[in-house]
């Protein structure tokens, strides 16, 4: 279980995120609401640890991943994430995109990696685009080969951020329905949109941040 | 041809570790290589030749004309080439490097594996000018009387009193040009991603 714990964050001298807690389990889904400079996309990042907070606990089971200004990177990788604009890497083919961190950092064999790649983006149904390079795919595919590069890492905790930004209502009912598959293999995910139609459809809790700002 | 060949295999290197400094070193090695840049470029080679050949032996180095040539030409070279190489990495998006960060994705090997394959497919263009604009520059060694293609072209001329040599070797320089043109197309294409 994700636990944040009165999360802070300070931004030009003001409060952004303040005094924020939340819970999150696996197999769970949760949408975080709030209007623009809300502070969402902040407060992901923060889980990302592409940002610092300035105050509160950020735990993962019992690992911590934020403690007292101090981060800890190996906690870290339990918790993944897709951008808003996927940030494939364009000259890299969707195999190779989901390849290359398990690759790299030798957690899988390439015999491994290849096998999960392929379950994977079957799941995903892009099965057929797995040599294709990312300047190839559509939007709702690039999400999708971005969402299979995170899970190749297997995080307990996914983050999205506007998923639903690019994509039709009836893509978007899809893209739905494949997230509730996600969560299925034990992951939770945290995304933020200003969809209230597809949160309120697809997700199991709705946050909104503003009510923790007074 | 030799010249060339060395003057481009010492550049792109050094204009790409000068570039890497230049972008992630610290501030004030960036201001030494800022003025190192405007040097380079705000002054003509020609300058940079008879300065490095016949003005250091003033100050007590003295160089052979060749490896005077050599020094001059990949100081300049390195200057241009680390601009073209900072302009593609600056242009490399700040969301790849983030990507990179949340798959824990190394600094070192995704610069290999990720951003400088970006950089060279957007800089490969600026680079092959500056391969072209080389072949032509050598031929500015005539000057520290280095023999080259030019030079035997204008003895040529003033012995024949005839217009051939010019245009022989401005066919010569077209042939080499040419070639490289054709070869640097092909790398371009290989990059293209």
């Amino acid at each position: 279980m994700l636990v944040i714990d009165r999360l802070g964050k300070q931004m030009n001298g003001t409060d952004l995120i303040k005094d924020f807690s939340l819970k999150v389990k696996r197999k769970e889904i949760v949408s975080i609401v709030g209007e623009s400079g809300s502070g969402k996309t902040t407060f992901i990042r923060l889980l990302n640890q592409l940002e610092k907070p300035d105050e509160g606990q950020i735990k993962l089971d019992n690992d911590h991943l934020f403690t007292d200004q101090r981060s800890n990177k190996s906690a870290s990788t339990k918790i993944g994430m897709v951008f808003q604009d996927f940030q494939l890497f364009p000259n890299l083919t969707v195999k190779e995109n989901c390849m290359l961190s398990p690759l790299l950092n030798k957690t899988l064999s390439k015999k491994e990696a290849e096998l999960k790649v392929n379950d994977l983006l079957g799941k995903l149904d892009i099965s057929d685009k797995r040599d294709a390079y990312p300047d190839e795919l559509s939007g709702g595919q690039k999400q999708r080969v971005a969402i299979a590069r995170s899970l190749m890492l297997e995080p307990q905790i996914l983050c999205l951020d506007e998923p639903t930004s690019a994509l039709d209502y009836e893509t978007a009912d899809r893209f739905g329905e494949l997230l509730k598959s996600i969560i299925k293999n034990n992951v939770g995910i945290i995304m933020i949109t200003h969809d209230l139609r597809f949160a309120e459809k697809f997700s199991d809790r709705i946050i909104s941040l503003q009510q923790f700002l007074n | 041809m030799k010249l060339f060949g060395l003057v481009l295999a010492l550049s792109l290197p050094l204009g790409l570790i000068v570039a890497v400094v230049k972008v992630y070193g610290p501030t004030v090695v960036q201001w030494f290589i800022t003025l190192y840049i405007y040097v380079m470029r705000g002054t003509p080679l020609l300058l940079q030749l008879m300065f490095v050949f016949f003005g250091l032996p003033y100050i007590g180095i003295t160089l052979d004309r060749f490896p005077a040539a050599v020094f001059a030409f990949v100081l300049n070279y390195a200057a241009y080439f680390a601009e073209i190489f900072r302009g593609g990495m600056v242009g490399v998006p700040a969301g790849q490097f983030e990507a990179m960060k949340v798959l824990r994705i190394d600094h070192f090997k995704g610069y290999r594996k990720v951003i400088f394959p970006q950089v060279l497919k957007t800089t490969l263009p600026s680079i092959g000018n500056e391969v072209l604009a080389l072949v032509k520059d050598t031929s500015l060694v005539y000057i520290l009387g280095l023999g080259e293609v030019l030079r035997a072209g204008q003895i040529a001329a003033n012995r024949y009193a005839s217009l051939i040599p010019f245009i022989f070797v401005g066919v010569l320089y077209l042939i080499v040009t040419g070639v490289l043109s054709y070869m640097l197309n092909k790398i371009e294409k290989r990059y293209q991603r």
